[in-house]
Parts: structure tokens; C-alpha cells; sequence
């Protein structure tokens, strides 16, 4: 590893790096005890914003009143992640268009002179004038809330000078602020979060005070660090074990943890499908635009409701019985529901078949065909996405024909034609694998609506997985509720969401911590979000690489789905 | 490792050597060569376009590739048939192959990519380097407002397979909302009324990126390589936008054959048959718009997405279900409703080119100056074969191409086709594709 002089380091505050040479010969050991862990430490990250935390961004830096209005870059999801993608992408013409766009129609919100006001810290005494130390103080404002950095003086002068050019040009201050306002949002450092080092005293770095508050706010509240993190972190706390445990506490304790547990629920159960969810019309006229938005709201509201507000252990979501409908979803659940708009929260009797994760309409129409459900897109969601299992590519040459012939008189349910199906020797070790979960989900059609019959004939969701037979989905769900599969899942998952990397060798030895904590706490998810948010894994952080390593030569594009 | 050997820089890359990382506030340099035709002297020389036009699911065996009569003439099948009004600017290609020398088949995803990048994947869902359009796209556009527009009729914007390199796809638009919005929304400059003067504020804007620009130095001392890379990527975006506030800074120039067409209505974007074909046909005539008014030379076009999802209301399959589902009728040989699928892919097809023949430019049309390369992700799509791959091409390209041929290899790699666009495009470039499909060998038959 290079010595830290042969590192151009960017321009951290010049006084932070004093500070932390003088004052904390071993910072490390200082923040977590000097519990020096094995492994080699990961590179230095760029994370493009994800589309919520864009969003999310603007509105606790400025205000929930500006319209965010254009196209962002779809999501690339890697090892089962857009957060592991976003640490990969980057950005075409075309979606930058659109980012430019976006800031230019940010910026004439913010300083139009309704609400100059409300965002400016200061105001011109005459418009004309150039004020270079009102234009200084708002530019070191945005800048460090909006470039998640302390900016340089010589970082403000740059920014000032070009304020001071546009005002030649557009005439007025407030017209010059926006333009300062929108470079800032069309800014790599924006669109992108740019870790950034400095000494660690011992001759390696580490993530300096404002690029640690980042990566601690965007996976606590999926949003910029607010006014009280950046003092802690302007104020060097972030290097103290107390002063990160006092923010991790008061985070972990405020509303806005839903924004960041929420994120991780849509990335975890790759949600973003909801975008282009499609329902035949014919087939399924209940399923429209409302339920599918409802039936996206509502598993965020479920997990939130159990893992959040109650703390419940984890593997209750699979055998829960509570949860939430709005009228739309009550014609999906063939339930009435009182209030006319929003939310009631509904608790189905014990024998009910619905209330677990997996009979949410937002899991089984989800997993489905527009026309039809799919036992096998089903069963390799719960083996991939909540038992992290890995599921190989179909085979290229493969008759399906008989496999969902579904006017085939011969195999009238799901059932008979995947059983057909499985006796095709190339297909039957992964069907054997995948199929048998997702017939037991068969009680709920392409839309999620419940159904007894399929053709005329009963359903059949008894099974067997992974050596244990089952009658039916509680009993599937209470298999799922115990399998060890399932608890390391989503600890790995929210692991590798929250760095935005894959397995590496330290995460590998801070994943048996986790998953122990994880155990001792019953597992609580809360909990498990603050354990992360305290690790020194979770900082940990190398020189950036200068040469050689393996080219990335390769992104992950969403794939064709293999069934659908 | 890239699928591509080069003589040389292109000009654009030239020009984003030259201007990245420095203020500009000045026009690019005009080339004799891109003046538009409405200002060259004499004979007008209009420029030339090229583009890609996808579908999904490829063909049925023994219903498409037309046989060649005795008067010369193109005799189409039942599955090429919808193209018989346009099929004198066609050309079928057949008998190439996707050689995947040991690597497996990534369904719906190794055909495509083996034509467009050269190479085999190694991993599903993986592309290795950028597509070739990429280059052509640099090299033919370089001072247009537009590297390329890519549109999606399916209202996904995952549905793209243009990549400008393995981090960043090209993202395309997915209705036809969105699509004028980018090309005759806010940006697109109108024929003004008296003395053309530059909006202060575009001046402004672009002084203002160039300080975006400034921090880049700064930026890359405490990156990786990998996302030095990225943040390169990122600039070269920056620059296009760039370009774009440049060219509002010039008095717009008008190509004679550009109309500027009005507002199209707010429409759903979705896989359903019908839907797919009224935004594509909305969206063709928008993109042949945008080639006449000269704001690109570049573009992709997508009806369906590799592995179809399109699906006739009220269906419960798709027709990637159709594919692997329906049986194979006994007395007529082949699955009705997949081959029905394949016509309707077609229809799409004659719908763009014959948007792009409506237009006219000088004494023909927006065509005759247009090379359009058609292709699909698999031929067979029942057993997912890549031998074979269904390919046309569409249009002149300036008298360039012989059209209304059926041209037919013998299991030649796909990449002839690749390296045949590239050099017939002007590029510079040798050799083309990895391994057994790297070839120096282009499809001299469709040469003029």
C-alpha cells in the first residue's frame, strides 16, 4: 500500500487534517477501540444517487415544495442490488440530459422570489450588485450540503467567480444564484457520493468526518445528512466513538429511518418492478394503475409496521397476520374496508391464508405473468431474493411446450403441467428447487386475487422443501420462518446495501459478528440497521487503487428475465 | 479488452480531448463535410444517417428469408410479407452466425451482443465493452445536438442494448411524450424572427459547467481506476449537454426538409400489442423528424424487447410464451400464434421504413440518405438458436448500399455485419470481434 505522500489528497479541510494529525495519533483504534479487524480494507467508493435518494435530497435540503419533475437513469442491479450497482454505474448522455433538466428546474424554484426567502441565507442589498459575501455564504451553504464536503475557500472563490460572470450576463444576483445552484446540482460531486480521505495518523486513511455523516445518513434515511450531523461532523465528532454513537442513536430513533428502511425493503424485493408492472386488462380488470401502487405501499407499510414500529423478529414477516388495506386492495383481497381513503389496518383470523410476506398482492402479482400467475417466477423470487439462494440460468435448448399449455386437457393446473414438466431430466433439478414453493402460492392468481380452483380442479399447495414436507402455505411459511437461509439473507442483503459491495474478505468475517448480534437481539432489524451503522467495518475504507486491478469491463444490465 | 482495433481517434474524441477540462464558450469548429445541406452550394449533399431497428424472438424457420425470383425480385414469405411495399430497400441477410467457441448461451442475450459488441458473454446479463453503433455514432455526430436518439415503443427503458461501454447503457426513450420533449421540447432551437442573438443565459449555463468541469482533476486524484472510468463516462455525458447549450449560442439552422411536428398526446407505455404499434408508429415519425431537421445522424429504434414480451389483450401468454409453449401444429408444421407474432414484429418494421421514405430530402427521400441495420437476439427463439440470426438493412445511404438483394452466408460470424456498418460508416476500423468471430472479411455484396 502507497505511503499517504504519494497521494494527492483532495481538498479535505486543511484544519480537519491538522486536527487529526495532531490530535489523534491513532484515530482508529480512537472510534472503535482498536479492535483492528482481518481482511484487506475496501477501495474508496463513488455511489450514484439512486431516483429516492435524489429526490429525498432535495426536499430535506431545501423543501417538499419543489417539484422534481424528468426521467432517471434506470436502476443496474448487481449480486441482487441497486445499491451494489450503483457503486458500478454511471451516467449516459441522455440521462444527464435529463439530470441537467432537472437541476435547471430546481434551481428556478429555489431562487424564485417567492421563496428566495426561505432558502437563501442572505439577499443582495441591490439585485445588480454583485454581494460576493452573500453570494460566499450561499454557495458555502449548498455546497456543503449538497457536495456532502467542507468547501475549500478556494472551492467557494471558484463558484463566487462564476457567479460573478453569469451576473454579467443574466443581469440579477437571484438569476446568477440559480445558475451557482444548478451547476452545483449538475455536479458529480452531487449526483454522485464521493468518499473522501484523509490521515488516519498511523499512515493509512480513513473516510473524513463529512463523508462518513454521508454514508451514514444515505443508509440510515436514504438522505443527505441533516443540519445536526454535519455539525457533528464539521465539529469532528464523527471520530469519537460517543459522538457516532449519539448520532446512530438519535437516527436510528427518528421518523425519518423509514426512508432509509423503506429503500432497503425496495432494493432487497427488487420493488422497482412496480414501474413497469403491466396486468392484462381483460384477464385481470380489478388489478389496475391504484392497486399496483397500493400493493407497493403496502408491503412497505407491513415490513415497517413489524420490523419498525413493533420490532418484531424478522421471521415473523413470513407468518404475520396484520397488515394494511385500502379500498383498491380490498377488491383484490375480497375483503371490505371501512374508510373510503387511506389506510385500515387489517388483522386476518389465524386459519386465514393471508398475512404473511408472501401472500401479499404485492409479492404474488408481482411475480407473475400479465395474463397469469407463475409458480416458477415465484419460487425463484423466494429462493433468490429472501433466501439469497442462487437459482442457475435455464438451459438454451428446451422444449417448454407442455409446460403451460393451459388448454391442455390433460393438465389442468399449474400443478400437472410443471410436473409434466419435471420429468425432462435438463429441467427437473432446478424445478425440483424452484417449483414446489411456488405452487404453494398457486391459491393466488396473476393479480394475487385468491382462488380454490384452477380449471375446475382444487389446488394442491402442499410440498416439500429443502427435505421437509408441508400441506399448505402456513405451513410453508412456518418452515420459512425457521430456515436459517432466511435470517443470514437479510443480513447479508442489508450488509452489502449499506456499503454498496459485494462480499469482500473483511465482510465476510463482520458477517458471522452480524449474524451473531443478529441472533442475540431476536432478531431485531432495527437493531441490526444500528449495529451496522456503528461497525468500523462499515467505514473501513483503503487508498484508492492507482494501477493494475481487474478492469471493470463488464455491468450488470437488468436481465431478461429468464421466464418471463 | 474491446471487441475493436482502430486506426485512429475518432473526431469526437478529438474534440473531447481537446475541450474537456477547459472553458468553452465558443462553437466547435464546422467541418465542410457537416454543414447541413440547406446551405451547401449547388447540388445539395444531404447528410447520411445510421441506426438500428430491434425485435425480439426472431423468426420462424422456412417463413421468412424471401428466395430470389428469376426477374430478380424479392419473393417474400407469409413472416416477411408486411414488407412488400418497401422490400426494394430492403436486404435480408442470412447464414450468419453467433460463434460462441465454448461459452454458453445466454438466452436472448449471446446473438445480440455478439453482433453489437464482437464478443461472446462470459456471464448473463453481462456485456463486455461498448456496441459498435457507439463508434459510428461518435464519428457521424460528432457536432450535433444528439449523439444518438434511441427510443423504446415497449415504454420500458430497460429495453436497450446500445451501450457506450459496460457501465453505461444508453437510455432510451420510452414513449412518445418523452421522445418530443427531448428532441422539439425546451432545447430545440426554432427558426427565430429578425437578428439571431444568443440567450445570456445559455452563455451563462455554459460557463457555469465548465466549472463542473474544473473539479474533475480533483475528483480523479482520489478515485480508482475503475471509477475514473466512471467519472470519464460521466464528462463525456457533461460534454454532449455541453454541445447542445453551444449550439443554442449559434442561429439555429433549419434543413429544408425539417417540420417541426406538433405536441403528441400523453400515451401509456406498455407491452400490449396494439399499444406498441400506435407509439412506434408515433415515435418512428418523430425520430425521421428529428434525422430531417438534422439534431442527430444516430439512432436506435426498438419495437420489442430480446425475450418479447408482447402480448395481445385479453392473452394470458406473451409471446416469449408462445415460444416455448405452443406446439408446433401438426399439419402446418410450425406454432401459428408465435409466426403471427414474427408478422407483427414486420408490420413495425415496414412502418419505420416507410416513415423514413415519406420524408422528403432534395430529389428522394430521408431513406435514400438513412442505412438502417435491423436485427433480432436469436433466430429460432423455440430452442434459442444463434445460428442464423435474422438481419436486414433498410435505405441507400446515399447511394452507398445496393438494396432489394437476399444476401446469404454460410455460417460466417455475425461480426461481418458489424465490421461492414463500421467501415461502410466511415470508421476507420480493420478488424473486428473476438476470437472465432474476430474478421477483416466485410459483406461486400451490399456495397453500391
Amino acid at each position: 500500500m502507497a505511503g499517504i505522500k504519494n497521494v494527492a489528497l483532495p481538498i479535505v479541510g486543511i484544519g480537519v487534517i491538522a486536527a487529526a494529525v495532531l490530535a489523534i495519533p491513532d484515530a482508529r483504534s480512537l472510534i472503535f477501540g482498536g479492535n483492528s479487524f482481518e481482511g484487506e480494507m475496501p477501495p474508496p467508493q463513488m455511489r450514484r444517487l439512486t431516483e429516492a435518494q435524489y429526490r429525498n435530497t432535495i426536499a430535506d435540503v431545501f423543501s417538499n415544495e419543489i417539484t422534481v419533475v424528468g426521467r432517471f437513469e434506470p436502476e443496474i442491479r448487481i449480486d441482487g442490488l441497486g445499491a451494489i450497482g450503483a457503486s458500478q454505474a454511471s451516467i449516459s448522455a441522455s440521462g444527464y440530459e435529463q439530470y441537467y433538466g432537472i437541476a435547471g428546474s430546481i434551481a428556478d424554484q429555489v431562487v424564485a422570489a417567492d421563496n428566495w426567502a426561505d432558502y437563501m441565507p442572505c439577499s443582495p442589498s441591490d439585485s445588480a450588485e454583485f454581494d460576493r459575501e452573500c453570494a460566499s455564504q450561499i454557495i458555502e451553504q449548498y455546497g456543503e450540503a449538497l457536495f456532502r464536503r467542507d468547501l475549500s475557500s478556494e472551492d467557494v472563490e471558484v463558484w463566487a467567480d462564476a457567479m460573478q460572470a453569469s451576473m454579467a450576463q443574466v443581469g440579477s444576483f437571484e438569476n446568477a444564484a440559480g445558475l451557482v445552484v444548478e451547476g452545483m446540482l449538475s455536479s458529480p460531486q452531487f449526483l454522485f457520493i464521493i468518499d473522501r480521505l484523509e490521515d488516519d495518523g498511523r499512515g493509512d486513511v480513513m473516510l473524513t468526518n463529512h463523508s462518513m455523516a454521508a454514508r451514514l445518513s444515505y443508509f440510515l434515511w436514504n438522505s443527505a445528512p441533516d443540519e445536526e450531523l454535519l455539525r457533528a461532523a464539521r465539529a469532528g465528532e464523527l471520530h469519537s466513538r460517543e459522538g457516532l454513537e449519539a448520532q446512530v442513536e438519535r437516527m436510528i430513533a427518528s421518523e425519518n429511518l423509514r426512508q432509509g428502511s423503506r429503500a432497503f425493503y425496495d432494493d432487497f424485493l427488487d420493488l422497482s418492478r412496480f414501474s413497469s408492472l403491466e396486468k392484462d386488462k381483460l384477464i385481470y380488470p380489478a388489478f389496475n394503475q391504484a392497486v399496483a401502487e397500493d400493493a407497493h405501499e403496502q408491503l412497505m407499510m407491513f415490513l415497517d409496521h413489524h420490523l419498525i414500529d413493533n420490532e418484531a423478529p424478522y421471521p415473523s414477516i413470513f407468518t404475520a397476520k396484520e397488515t394494511f388495506l385500502t379500498r383498491s386492495l380490498g377488491m383484490i383481497y375480497a375483503v371490505p374496508v371501512v374508510p373510503s381513503e387511506g389506510w385500515e389496518l387489517v388483522r386476518f383470523p389465524e386459519d386465514d391464508i393471508r398475512g404473511g410476506l408472501l401472500s401479499h398482492a404485492g409479492f404474488t402479482a408481482l411475480h407473475s405473468h400479465p395474463g397469469r400467475s407463475s409458480a416458477t417466477l415465484r419460487g425463484i423470487a423466494v429462493r433468490q431474493s429472501l433466501l439469497c439462494q442462487t437459482v442457475a440460468p435455464a438451459p438454451a435448448a428446451v422444449n417448454f411446450t407442455v409446460v403451460q399449455d393451459v388448454d391442455n386437457p390433460e393438465f389442468r393446473t399449474a400443478r400437472a403441467r410443471l410436473t409434466q414438466h419435471r420429468t425432462d431430466a435438463a429441467c427437473a433439478s432446478c424445478h425440483r428447487f424452484i417449483d414446489p414453493i411456488g405452487l404453494s402460492l398457486e391459491n393466488f392468481d396473476g393479480a394475487g386475487m385468491y382462488r380454490i380452483r384452477e380449471h375446475g380442479e382444487m389446488i394442491d399447495t402442499s410440498g416439500e422443501v429443502d427435505g421437509i414436507a408441508y400441506d399448505d402455505l402456513p405451513a410453508l411459511e412456518n418452515i420459512l420462518a425457521n430456515h436459517e437461509a432466511a435470517t443470514s439473507c437479510v443480513v447479508e442483503r442489508l450488509q452489502h446495501y449499506a456499503t454498496g459491495r459485494s462480499n469482500t474478505e473483511i465482510d465476510s468475517y463482520w458477517n458471522v459478528e452480524l449474524m451473531r448480534g443478529f441472533e442475540r437481539s431476536d432478531y431485531n432489524f432495527r437493531e441490526l440497521m444500528a449495529t451496522i451503522a456503528r461497525s468500523e467495518e462499515f467505514y473501513a475504507v483503503s487508498f484508492p487503487e492507482a494501477e493494475g486491478g481487474e478492469d471493470l469491463q463488464q455491468a450488470n444490465i437488468t436481465t431478461q428475465e429468464r421466464n418471463s | 479488452m474491446s471487441g475493436i482495433e482502430r486506426k485512429s481517434l475518432s473526431r469526437r474524441s478529438l474534440l473531447r480531448g481537446m475541450f474537456q477540462g477547459t472553458a468553452v464558450g465558443v462553437g466547435l469548429p464546422w467541418l465542410e463535410c457537416l454543414v447541413p445541406s440547406a446551405l451547401a452550394e449547388g447540388a445539395a449533399v444531404h447528410p447520411l444517417r445510421f441506426g438500428t431497428w430491434f425485435w425480439g424472438l426472431g423468426v420462424t424457420p422456412g417463413r421468412w428469408t424471401p428466395t430470389v425470383g428469376e426477374d430478380g425480385q424479392l419473393n417474400l414469405l407469409p413472416e416477411s410479407a408486411p414488407l412488400e411495399s418497401v422490400k426494394h430497400h430492403l436486404n435480408f441477410m442470412t447464414g450468419f452466425d453467433a460463434i460462441l467457441d465454448g461459452r454458453p448461451n445466454h438466452v436472448h442475450f449471446s446473438g445480440t451482443f455478439a453482433l453489437r459488441s464482437g464478443i461472446a458473454c462470459q456471464k448473463i446479463g453481462q456485456v463486455e465493452g461498448p456496441t459498435f453503433e457507439n463508434h459510428i455514432a461518435d464519428h457521424m455526430s460528432a457536432s450535433k445536438r444528439f449523439t444518438t436518439i434511441d427510443f423504446a415503443a415497449t415504454g420500458n427503458p430497460r429495453d436497450a442494448y446500445s451501450f457506450r461501454s459496460a457501465q453505461v447503457r444508453n437510455t432510451p426513450e420510452a414513449t412518445p411524450l418523452q421522445l418530443y420533449n427531448r428532441i422539439f421540447g425546451g432545447g430545440f432551437q426554432r427558426p427565430g424572427e429578425g437578428e439571431f442573438e444568443p440567450d445570456p443565459r445559455t452563455l451563462s449555463r455554459l460557463s457555469v459547467l465548465s466549472v463542473v468541469g474544473e473539479q474533475r482533476r480533483s475528483l480523479e486524484a482520489q478515485l480508482g481506476r475503475e471509477d475514473r472510468q466512471r467519472l470519464d463516462q460521466y464528462f463525456t455525458s457533461v460534454r454532449e449537454v455541453e454541445q447542445q447549450l453551444e449550439l443554442q449560442t449559434q442561429e439555429p439552422v433549419i434543413p429544408e426538409a425539417c417540420t417541426i411536428p406538433e405536441s403528441p398526446a400523453q400515451t401509456e407505455g406498455n407491452y400490449d400489442l396494439a399499444n406498441v404499434h400506435a407509439n412506434h408508429a408515433v415515435m418512428s415519425r418523430l425520430l425521421a423528424l428529428a434525422l430531417a431537421c438534422d439534431q442527430t445522424r444516430n439512432f436506435n429504434a426498438l419495437f420489442s424487447n430480446s425475450a418479447s414480451s408482447l402480448h395481445r389483450s385479453g392473452e394470458a401468454s406473451s409471446h416469449h410464451l408462445f415460444t416455448h409453449e405452443e406446439f408446433t401444429d401438426s399439419e402446418l408444421g410450425y406454432q401459428v400464434e408465435t409466426s403471427q407474432f414474427v408478422i407483427e414484429n414486420m408490420k413495425g418494421f415496414a412502418t419505420f421504413v416507410e416513415t423514413l421514405a415519406s420524408i422528403p430530402e432534395g430529389d428522394g427521400t430521408l431513406l435514400d440518405n438513412t442505412l438502417v441495420l435491423a436485427h433480432s437476439d436469436t433466430s429460432w427463439a423455440k430452442i434459442h438458436a444463434v445460428q442464423n440470426i435474422p438481419m436486414m438493412t433498410a435505405g441507400s445511404f446515399g447511394g452507398r448500399i445496393k438494396t432489394g438483394q437476399n444476401i446469404v452466408a454460410n455460417g460466417d460470424p455475425i461480426t461481418r455485419v458489424g465490421l461492414t456498418m463500421q467501415q461502410i460508416t466511415g470508421l476507420p476500423v480493420e478488424r473486428y470481434g473476438t476470437r472465432s468471430m474476430e474478421t477483416s472479411s466485410p459483406v461486400t455484396q451490399l456495397y453500391a
